[in-house]
Formats: C-alpha cells, structure tokens, sequence
C-alpha cells in the first residue's frame, strides 16, 4: 500500500482523542453504595458485560473512522513497484511516403524491433505514429508482444512528414509514466523537410533518452510527379505533366500515361535537376482519355511511390454554365453576356438553359427567382448538395429570401431612395474582379442601382458594399463548397450595369471562377479532405497501391493515399484523383544529423533524479486516480459513524 | 427541605413539619375537651397563658401550667425499621433515609398529641425490638421524641416480624404507622399485615426511599455494595437501569397492592420532597375512625 499525501495519516494519531476521552470518562467508581442490590440480579452482570462490549465496539468504531478518514486523506494506492523499475519504450513511427524509399521502411523497422527485443516481463512499450498528427497506435502498457507484433506488420503510409508535434507527445507521455529507464526509439528517416522549423536547443524533459538510427544517405535515383494537367489547345487536347528531379545530374527517364487500365502512350524524357520539368503529351489521337481516370508514371526509382500520378475525368457537364433563358430582361441581359463567352479566345466554357432533369455536378449554375418553384427547385437542392458552383442573383422573392435565410443568408430589400445608389468598398484582390485589377475602378462605381439588397450572414465574405456598409457582392462559403450572392436584380428596372461596359467581364470571371473552384477541387493531395454530399455513400479505390477497402462516408473524407476513387452514393458517382503530397518527394536528409543529439535533456544528474522523482509522482498521481481507494474508505468510514451511532445511542440507554 | 434540615432537634423538626402543614390547612385540628387533671409542670415559653395555674402561682410565686391526662381517642403506634439500608442518602437526597423517616414518625406523633390521640412506638429490627405504650401527654409524646433520636441503623431488620409482635401488644383497633423501605420478603409483609387487620387494626406504610432508588440515574460504574448484606456487585449502572426501574417499579406495585387489600394505606415518600402528605393521610384515618 503507498500513499500519495501521506502527512494526512499523522492524523490518525487522533485515534488517541476517543481512547482517552473513553477512559478518561468512564473511569469506574471502586465503591458504589446502594440500599440494595435485590432489584439488580444476574441479568445486571450480564447487561453490564454486553454493554461493556458494546461500548468497546464504540470505541473502536470511532477510532476505526478516524483511522479511516486519515487514510482515505493521504489518498492510498496499491503502486506497481514492477512498473517503477521497467524499462519504458516509445517507439515512434514515421509513416511518411519517404519512408517507402527502397529498403528504408524494412530496415529502420528491424532497427526499432531490435530496441525492443530485450524488452522482459514488466517492462512496458508502446507505439506512437507520427503523421498526419501523433496517434498512439498501441499506449504504452505492458503488452510488448502486441507492440512487436503490431510494428511487424505496421504497413507504411503516404502522409506528409512532421517531426516535431510526435516528439514532444512521445516524450511527455514517457516523462508522465513511472519506469527506472524511459527511451524514445526515433524510427524515422530523418527527413530535412520533416525538420523544418524545429529548435534543438528544446530538449526532451530529462530522463528520457532517444534512440536515433543511423541517417540514410539521399537516394541516388529520385523524381515525382508534381502535377498533371489537361490542356485544352487548338490541336486538341494534351496532357502537361510537371517533374522534378532530385539528382544532381539529368538523367533520361520513361514516362508513360494509361487510360482505363491500357497504356494509351510512353515516351523518352531528358529531366533536369533542381527543377520542375515541363512535359507536354499531346492526345489528340485519344480525345476519349479525357473522359477517363489516367495514370501518369515514371518508370520507378528509388522511391517508386511518387513516380505515378492520376488525373480524373473531366465530367460531360464541366465547363458548362446553365442559366435560365426567357424572356424577362434578367435572362436576356445575361444570356446575352453568357453568348459572349464562346468569342472570348482560350475560353472552353459553354452556356446552356437548365436542362430538364437533374442537374450535371459539374457545372456553374445562375440561380434566379424561377429556380426556387419546382420542380426546379428540387433540380437545385439536389445540385447545391452535390457540391454545385451557384451564382444566387437576388430578385427578394418570398421563395428565394426564405431559401436563402435556411441556409444562414439573411437577404433585406434596401429602402428606395430618391438617388440611385452604388456599390463601393470593392475588393479589388478578389478573382472575380481580375478584369479590372490594375484599371480605374470608375466603371464599377458608376453603376446605378435602383433597387438593392442587404446581404448579411456569418459565411458571407463581402466584395463590394452597399453606402450603409451591408454587403451587397458576397462570396458565399456554403458547407465548404464556394458560390457567389450578387444582392441586385440584373434587370433595366434594378439597375443600369447591364448596359455598362463593365458587365460583360464581370459575368465572365465569375463564372470563371466558379468553373474554376470545381477544376481545382479535382486536385486532391494526400492528406487532403475531400468534401462530399452530406448524404452516405460509398467509398472505394478503383485504382491505388493502398490496400484499404471500400467503406461507408457521410460529409467528406480524408484522404489517406493517392489513387483514383469512386464514392457514390446510389444515384450519382463522383471521381476523385488523390495524389502524393509534392513537398515528401524531397528526400533529403537533415544535413547535420549531429543536431539530432542535442534534443537528448543536458539536465544534470540532480535534475534527472528529481525529475524521475516528479513523473513517480505523476504516476503515482495517476495510479491513485484510477483507483480510487479513498472513496471506499470514506464509504466504510460512513457506514463504521452510522454503527457507532446506532451503537452509541444504545448504550447511552 | 433545606430548613428543616437545619433544625438543631428532631422536636423543632416535627413542629416546623406540622405548623407547616396546618397553616395550610387554615382550620384548627382540635375539636371538643375533655380532661382529667394529670400533674403540673413548669411554664415554657409559647405555653397557652390560659393554662396557667394562677392559684399555684399565689401560692409558689412560680408559674406552672396544668396537664391532663385527657380522654383519648385514637391510638397510634410509629414504627421504624432500623435497618442499614435505611441509613442510605445519596446527593440528591436531602436526608438519610432514616433521618427522614425519624422526622415523619415525630411530625405524626406531635400532630397526634395535638389531637388529644395517643402516640406509641416500635422499633424494627431483627423483630421489635423497643416498645412503648400509647399515651397522649406531651411528655410522653417527648419521649416518643427522645427514643426516635436515639435509633442508630444497623444490620437486617424484619419489619414483619416486628409487626407481628406489634400486634400482640397494640390494645385492638390501634393505628399502626410503619415507616421503612420494605426491603424483606413480601410474602411475610404480607402476612405481618394480615395479622394486624385481623387485630382490627388500621395501619398505613410510610414507603421512605432516596430519590436515587427511584430513578437510579447513576451515571457511576464500579462495585455496587448492598447496604445490608455487604454483597458486591460489579455493575455498569447505564447498563442495568432499565432492568432495575423495571424490577423496583414491580417491587413497588406489589407493595402498594399488598397493604390496599389487607385494608391499609400506603404512602411513598421521597427524601427530597416534603411529607405532607404523610401527615394528610393520617388525618384522613382520623376521620375515618371517628366516624
């Protein structure tokens, strides 16, 4: 039995106050004379005894609580006196992508299981990986075959590499556990970008030590795939793929590009080091690839893991603009801006009515006051949870205000004045008005508008306000997916900007953007979350190393390796191309490994010892919190005064 | 209680109690006169002046008052039992139990002799021990004063016994008036009083106990000793005081049930409470009687 207060049982000295007082009080008489003893016969003798005993039974209660009371306050615990002389090991585990470097991850892993092979009974170890944050695989306990068996068959990742964050957790989880000998085993490749921002001089807490394995050299043979990319071009469509070399010399590698699971071409390329090389693969003779998930690949070196890299399918609908044509002038004045596009040069986009059934995902969809009536509202709904690009142009119609207010939009008719008014506070930063970056504003801030308004909630990011200061451009965060709120009707009645030269532009950058925002969520990395409708649907890899199955998400997912994925969700599909994360191609070690050992605590052997001393008691702090002992004795110590109560008043008979 | 303690003789003690309870009673006790001269005796102070013998105090120059030997009309005889445990008297008890009882017996006698009835005594021990006849003079009523005074409690007493012989020499229709604890065998008691009421005599049972006997709230532990036996008990009182009130509260009801059917009276008179109601009870006989 320990004690973590143990001061508090110099109380149980008190135990002498009920002894006293009882002697003290109960001292007997040596003579009692009494007329006579007729009236008090045998049973006297024997009701003197049981009272005797009852009385002796109080006493002890009493001191019995006392005791007790001392006790439960000096917080007594049983101590593992095993787990105060066990050797403690963390191993901490880098699950990056470098890691897949030939031969490191088999290596660096037969390093860490030979830490812990001497391991015995009552020594304790645990797991902790370190990316994309710390995550104790297996805590530490005294199951060290569980730990063996688990870094055996620990499979390696594709997450991006962060030091600094696993080691200060590995280290305060072995300063806090109470063991004669605490190691931090480091199983990393040491990484020079892993590294960064990191200050040696913070050392561990003192009394644990760390072992680091030997730095492994930069790899003689190593490139990635930092992007792929669809051009669009006159000649047809082609592929622009970014490579970068990590060698000192060029070198001559093979790139090829599949399509569906064939090999659609390959050809030789001269990389240059130090810098992103340009490959441009010209497809015109596969124009279906577009429609297709593609695999891009270098012939493997010596991390084959960043050497592929997918590119989605670009959907049929993507780079469409749908609106609603009709005869009012809102229609017409945008389809007339919208019919412009097509004369735009290096312009794909095409804009097209709302189709009669279901919306395609990938298009930028202008919403005015028909579109909240069915049955296109339904259209509507459906598409904004598909994560559709939307342009709400507000008109104040009952249908949209109420639309737009259940969705944290707070749309307000401005109050009429008998001066037009206009739109200022302009952000000029803003993509959607990149047509006028650098140019008067003059155009913009001469618009008049006779009918406004006031644009209000918390995911609203305002590009231009109203004189009163109320939005009246927003960009709309709507559940990460990003639309825009224009808070006018583009009518003659509303305003005149349909007839202002500046009109034209404007529609065309921000349906550019929006476009735009959808293309480069296709570009998924590693690590990434990737939003989904907020329905269940399925998951699954269709093409990737990971050997993770297909499984149920709602909301979004992360992504944990790169590969082509599918979610659907039983009316729709969507694919998602996930790739490698660019900056852990860079297999550079850090360059003065030495650094590594002033992370070991320089605390003097009096600050070891009395650090050992402060995590015993912040063991054993936590061994008493688990057990809880002083609970049960204040409970007996209740049930022992509830006894002597009723002892006490019975004998006081 | 505390003053009549403090009074130097049990002759003061008496006439205190009694004036005592007959200013209370505000009426006078004597009724009719009839007497036959019995002797002089010199004058005192509080003597009624109408009493004096003025011939003689031509004749002497000394004043002395007329006593006589007057017709009696009841005959009282007091008993004291004598016995150890008599002489108890704890803290709370104003007197020992027979310093008490002494007082209560000479209260009687002087109420008595004021009433023209004759006053004699017994004295309980192993049986009765001193007798003296009834007589109703003051000096015999001083007499009465000067053997209670006397009495020293000691040993075991029977009061039955005593009773017993009692009757025998008590002239018949006599009131017997015992003052004791009753600490003996019941049964005998019972027979004691059997025998006097077949002697046609009236009697009434002057229960004398200290407060402690009643209550027992003894807060004391350790060796109880019987005052009479010297028997030894090693005894927690908190304890056994249950056990005893239930015993002595028994105790108590059999004796109030003995002397109600063989006919007597009974009184329970604690040491530390006045006993006037000692003194009404007797009255109470006295009317009875005369009726």
């Amino acid at each position: 039995m320990n004690w973590l207060l143990p001061g508090f049982l110099a109380a149980g000295l008190l135990v002498g106050l009920p002894v006293i007082l009882h002697f003290l009080r109960r001292k007997p008489k040596a003579m009692v004379p009494f007329p006579s003893l007729k009236f008090l016969a045998q049973s006297a003798i024997r009701d003197t005894r049981k009272h005797r005993l009852r009385r002796l039974l109080t006493l002890l209660l009493r001191c019995l609580a006392i005791g007790l009371l001392a006790a439960a306050f000096a917080r007594p615990f049983f101590a593992d006196t095993q787990a105060r002389n066990a050797h403690i090991v963390a191993v901490a585990v880098d699950n990056s992508m470098s890691m897949q470097a030939r031969g490191r991850w088999e290596s660096l892993k037969e390093w860490a299981l030979g830490k812990i092979e001497n391991l015995g009974p009552g020594d304790q170890a645990g797991i902790i990986l370190m990316n994309p944050e710390p995550k104790w695989l297996v805590p530490i306990s005294g199951n060290v075959e569980q730990v063996r068996a688990t870094l055996r068959s620990l499979p390696v990742g594709y997450e991006s590499t962060r030091y600094l964050p696993a080691l200060r957790a590995a280290g305060q989880a072995l300063a806090s556990s109470s063991g004669r000998d605490k190691t931090l085993v480091w199983m990393a490749d040491e990484q020079q970008l892993g590294w960064m921002g990191a200050r040696f001089e913070q050392t561990l807490p003192p009394g644990v030590d760390v072992a680091f394995p030997s730095v492994p050299g930069a790899p003689g043979s190593q490139a990635t795939i930092t992007s792929v990319r669809w051009l669009h071009e006159t000649g047809g469509p082609s592929l622009e793929v970014k490579i970068r070399l990590y060698a000192p010399q060029r070198q001559r590698r093979t790139l090829a590009v599949w399509a569906e699971g064939k090999m659609v071409t390959a050809r030789q390329v001269e990389l240059g080091s130090a810098s992103d090389n340009m490959v441009t693969i010209p497809l015109a003779d596969h124009p279906e690839a577009m429609r297709q998930a593609v695999k891009v690949s270098l012939d493997p070196d010596d991390l084959p893991a960043d050497d592929t890299a997918w590119l989605a399918p670009i959907p049929e609908a993507a780079r469409t603009v749908l609106y609603a044509p009709g005869t009012a002038d809102e229609g017409h004045y945008l389809e007339h801006a919208l019919a412009s596009l097509s004369k735009v040069e290096d312009n794909d986009l095409a804009a097209k009515p709302y189709p009669d059934g279901d919306w395609p995902p990938g298009a930028v969809a202008i919403v005015t006051g028909e579109c909240f009536a069915p049955p296109l509202l339904d259209h509507l709904n459906r598409f904004v949870e598909h994560g559709g690009s939307i342009w709400v142009i507000a008109d104040g119609s009952p249908a949209q205000t109420r639309w737009l207010a259940e969705r944290g939009v707070k749309v307000t008719e401005r109050v009429a004045t008998d001066e037009s008014a206009h739109l200022r506070d302009w952000d000029m930063d803003h993509p959607v008005l990149s047509a006028f970056a650098g140019q008067s504003l003059l155009p913009l801030m001469d618009v008049e508008f006779a009918r406004s308004f006031a644009l209000e909630g918390e995911d609203l990011a305002p590009i231009a306000n109203w004189p009163d200061g109320s939005a009246g451009l927003a960009e709309w965060n709507m559940h990460g997916h990003r639309a825009f709120v224009s808070g006018f009707p583009i009518d003659r009645a509303a305003t005149d900007w349909p007839l202002q030269p500046s009109f034209v532009p404007f529609v065309h950058q921000t349906v550019r953007w929006l476009e735009a925002l959808g293309e480069a969520h296709r570009d998924w990395r590693v690590g990434d979350m990737i939003p989904l409708p907020a329905a269940e649907g399925t998951w699954r890899p269709i093409d990737s190393p990971s050997v993770e199955s297909q499984h149920k998400v709602a909301g979004s997912v992360r992504a944990d390796a790169p590969g082509i994925f599918e979610f659907t969700d039983g009316k729709a599909k969507w694919i998602f191309a996930v790739n490698t994360p660019p900056t852990e191609s860079d297999l550079a070690p850090l360059p003065d490994p030495a650094r590594l050992s002033a992370l070991r605590s320089n605390a003097s052997p009096d600050e070891q010892a009395s650090a050992r001393i402060e995590s015993r008691h912040f063991s054993d702090t936590a061994t008493e919190d688990q057990q809880r002992l002083w609970w049960w004795l204040i409970a007996i110590c209740a049930a022992a005064l509830l006894a002597e109560l009723t002892l006490s008043n019975r004998t006081a008979l | 209680m505390r003053l009549l303690a403090d009074l130097p003789n049990l002759e003061l003690q008496a006439r205190y109690m009694v004036d005592g309870f007959l200013s209370g009673m505000h009426r006078s006790p004597h009724k009719g006169s009839s007497a036959e001269f019995a002797e002089y005796r010199g004058y005192q102070q509080g003597d009624d002046l109408r009493r004096i013998d003025w011939r003689l105090y031509a004749r002497s120059d000394r004043l002395h008052v007329k006593q006589y030997e007057e017709e009696t009309q009841l005959r009282m005889f007091l008993v004291l039992d004598h016995s150890a445990s008599m002489n108890f008297r704890s803290p709370r008890g104003g007197f020992r139990k027979i310093e008490y009882a002494r007082i209560v017996l000479a209260a009687l006698g002087l109420l008595a002799q004021r009433e023209r009835d004759a006053v004699g005594f017994g004295l309980a021990g192993a049986e009765l021990t001193d007798f003296l006849r009834a007589g109703s003079s003051p000096a015999h009523w001083r007499s009465v004063i000067a053997r209670l005074d006397a009495i020293r409690p000691m040993g075991e007493a029977s009061v039955a016994a005593a009773l017993e012989t009692l009757a025998e020499l008590a002239p018949p229709r006599s009131l017997i008036v015992v003052a004791s604890d009753f600490y003996e065998e019941l049964p005998r008691i019972e027979a004691a009083l059997g025998r006097l009421r077949y002697d046609h005599h009236d009697f009434i049972g002057l229960h004398v106990l200290d407060p402690i006997e009643i209550d027992f709230d003894i807060e004391d532990s350790g060796t109880f000793v019987d005052a009479e036996t010297d028997w030894k008990m090693e005894l927690d009182a908190p304890a056994v005081r249950k056990g005893y009130l239930e015993r002595f509260g028994r105790f108590c009801s059999d004796l109030d049930d003995l002397f109600r059917d063989a006919g007597g009276d009974m009184v329970r008179l604690r040491t530390d409470h006045p006993a006037m109601d000692a003194l009404a009870r007797y009255l109470g006989q006295r009317v009875q009687r005369l009726k």
